[in-house]
């Protein structure tokens, strides 16, 4: 990486220095949003076992 | 709970629906009358479907441009007086070409000084070639000393590449969103001007339900016959689509993914994306992400609204079919995949629609397939005419002609295709529009030639669909590999190398046609053609074009953020090399 630096122009500063320009730290809540239903969710299937076990009274 | 449509939004979508609606009924009833004459069968339900399914989408297409015809009124709110809103510019990079990427960040810099704005610039890199990141940190290097703007500019290195672009500003905005009011999301190949980017920001100090607000980017630096035509077809045409489509969507509008600017705080509580259970290519990450991310902020309650009417806003488009294709490929991927996103709970209406959309978008080609060989199933089985159906008749029946049925479904197909292009060329000349793109005749030129492009591009482009579909259904993952921008022209070497199998496809349904139904021949002729010529055709239209045909306003008046682009990119670039030979591959799926 050194040498590749090297034949690229960077000096060892100027290559070092790239960790010092990370953005702030300001964590923020990011949470995974619910995407899928639970099968017992599912509310399409539900009304069709519904309505299959109201037609076969 | 997302927000209701306005009544306006739902008027639109009403008579866009019946117009849809009312075409594939006159398809079907068409085909249904010629189908009836030698006696109803199954095949004839089959194509009757099927017309009705793929002519519904194509007059649903027109309905956008038809809605977008009229003028709209430009959005204006007063420049905030308040504080600034903490702001900050992301560009996702992985694997780009890191010279040019950073040259249009440079002019974007340049830009936002002159304007006045104050916006970081966040450069989050997920590249982890070795070689390839050397290259960028040089570059980055490069950029740090040429910006000008008021503005911190940062540069973080992702390791793990989770989650790829998606995870990539999910991690900026897990570790430092809290920093940021609002975030403008660009890709590599986004050039923005400041302006652009100030009134962005204004509209979303002015509106505070405001959750993401997308431009409609202008495709520029094309060069081949290919981009410029798309190039022209974007400006030109895309400029009323669009403006139809933020009729129709209302507050339920799109993410395109860059370009576009977000509340973060908005972002970061709506958009966290889970990886979906099973395997690719329906499980895993979600890799068509934008869409999603629109669907749930318009489920958080907040507007998504698209603005066709912001200046400033470019992007680069590929530069020949093959690449047009490869990236077609992704996001044939990434639609289908939203086939899981379906009945996810609590989204509007319209989301859940705009999923159908994205995924009808893939599958009408397969869906042509399906329907061009049922017809030709169809005459095959259809049984042999009877002249004399009576015992004792003295004069033939001859069977019942249905070319004029047939002509009229073609002409009624075609012209949902290339009706709207016409009336956008008069609304062009109504409104001064075609000034720009060199007055209202050579407008009409680029639009015809245009139009016989994209004509004889569309069997080589369901090819390639209908193979994407079939891959991802028979769960190929072509995972999702960066772009190869700046990919120029192919020889027909190349070509046939990527499209030889569409030759085959074409060769096979001339033979088919010919031994089993040889009067349909002159029918396969607009099909058959460009398919046993895909190679050609592929290689021709790479070719660079010079002609003022497909003139665009930027082409003719290039933006000062342009200009500086072009002008870092000359100082910065050493004489362009010739691009080696396997970054030309063709659209065959890259193992993730």
């Amino acid at each position: 990486m050194t040498e590749l630096n090297e034949t690229l122009g960077l000096t060892q500063h100027e290559a070092q220095a790239l960790d010092t320009w990370q953005p702030p730290q300001a964590p923020l809540s990011m949470p995974p949003q619910a995407l899928t239903r639970e099968p017992s969710e599912n509310s399409l299937l539900t009304w069709a076992r519904g309505f299959w076990l109201r037609a076969s009274d | 709970m997302p927000l209701p449509p306005s009544t306006a939004t739902r008027l639109t979508r009403s008579i866009a629906l019946v117009f849809a609606m009312t075409a594939a009924l006159s398809a079907g009833g068409l085909l249904l009358t010629v189908g009836a004459e030698d006696g109803f069968d199954t095949l004839d339900v089959v194509r009757t479907v099927l017309i009705m399914v793929t002519t519904a989408w194509l007059a649903w297409g027109a309905s956008l441009a038809l809605a977008g015809l009229w003028p709209s009124r430009a959005v204006s709110v007063p420049p905030s007086t308040g504080p600034a809103p903490r702001t900050v510019m992301l560009v996702p990079i992985c694997n780009e070409d890191p010279v040019s990427t950073f040259a249009r960040i440079a002019a974007i810099d340049r830009s936002l000084a002159a304007s006045g704005a104050s916006v970081d610039i966040a450069i989050l890199s997920d590249t982890r070639d070795p070689h390839a990141s050397a290259k960028e940190r040089a570059a980055f290097v490069r950029l740090r000393k040429a910006v000008t703007g008021q503005g911190e500019l940062f540069y973080r290195i992702r390791e793990n590449g989770a989650g790829r672009k998606a995870g990539n500003v999910g991690d900026f905005m897990r570790n430092s969103g809290r920093a940021y009011d609002l975030a403008v999301i660009l890709d590599a190949d986004s050039l923005m001007s400041g302006e652009a980017i100030r009134m962005m920001i204004d509209r979303m100090v002015a509106d505070p339900q405001l959750g993401l607000l997308q431009t409609l980017p202008r495709l520029v630096e094309g060069h081949s016959l290919f981009a410029r035509a798309m190039q022209f077809s974007a400006a030109f045409h895309g400029l009323v689509f669009t403006r139809g489509l933020m009729r129709m969507q209302g507050n339920t509008g799109p993410f395109w993914g860059h370009n576009a600017i977000v509340r973060v705080e908005a972002f970061a509580q709506s958009c966290g994306l889970p990886d979906l259970p099973g395997k690719a290519p329906f499980g895993g990450h979600i890799l068509s992400h934008d869409y999603v991310e629109a669907a749930l902020l318009a489920r958080a309650g907040w507007r998504v609204q698209v603005d066709s009417a912001i200046p400033g806003s470019y992007e680069e488009g590929p530069e020949n079919v093959l690449s047009y294709a490869r990236r077609d490929r992704r996001w044939c991927q990434g639609n289908l995949q939203h086939a899981r996103l379906l009945a996810a709970p609590g989204l509007a209406g319209w989301s859940r629609f705009v999923f159908l959309q994205g995924i009808m978008a893939y599958v009408a080609a397969p869906l042509w397939g399906l329907f061009l060989l049922a017809t030709l199933a169809s005459t095959v089985m259809a049984p042999l005419p009877d002249y004399f159906p009576e015992a004792y008749q003295l004069f033939p029946t001859f069977p019942y002609d249905s070319t004029l049925e047939i002509t009229t479904l073609i002409l009624g197909t075609a012209s949902l295709l290339v009706l709207p292009k016409f009336l956008i060329w008069i609304e062009a000349i109504a409104t001064g529009r075609a000034q720009a793109f060199g007055g209202s005749w050579r407008s009409f030129l680029s639009m015809l030639v245009e139009i016989a492009l994209t004509s004889v591009l569309a069997p080589i482009m369901l090819a390639f669909q209908t193979r994407a579909v079939v891959q991802v259904l028979s769960g190929q993952d072509g995972g999702w590999p960066a772009n190869a921008r700046g990919e120029g022209r192919l020889s027909v070497a190349q070509s046939l190398r990527a499209s030889g199998w569409i030759v085959g496809v074409g060769l096979g349904a001339w033979g088919l046609v010919y031994l089993l139904a040889p009067n349909l021949m002159p029918w396969l002729l607009p099909i058959g053609i460009p398919m046993t010529l895909a190679p050609v055709i592929i290689a021709w239209s790479s070719r660079p074009l010079t002609h003022k045909l497909f003139r665009t306003p930027e082409e003719r008046d290039a933006p000062q953020v342009l200009q500086d682009f072009r002008h870092i990119m000359a100082q910065w670039q050493p004489a362009a090399a010739p691009l080696p030979a396997d970054r030309i591959d063709p659209v065959a799926p890259a193992r993730a």
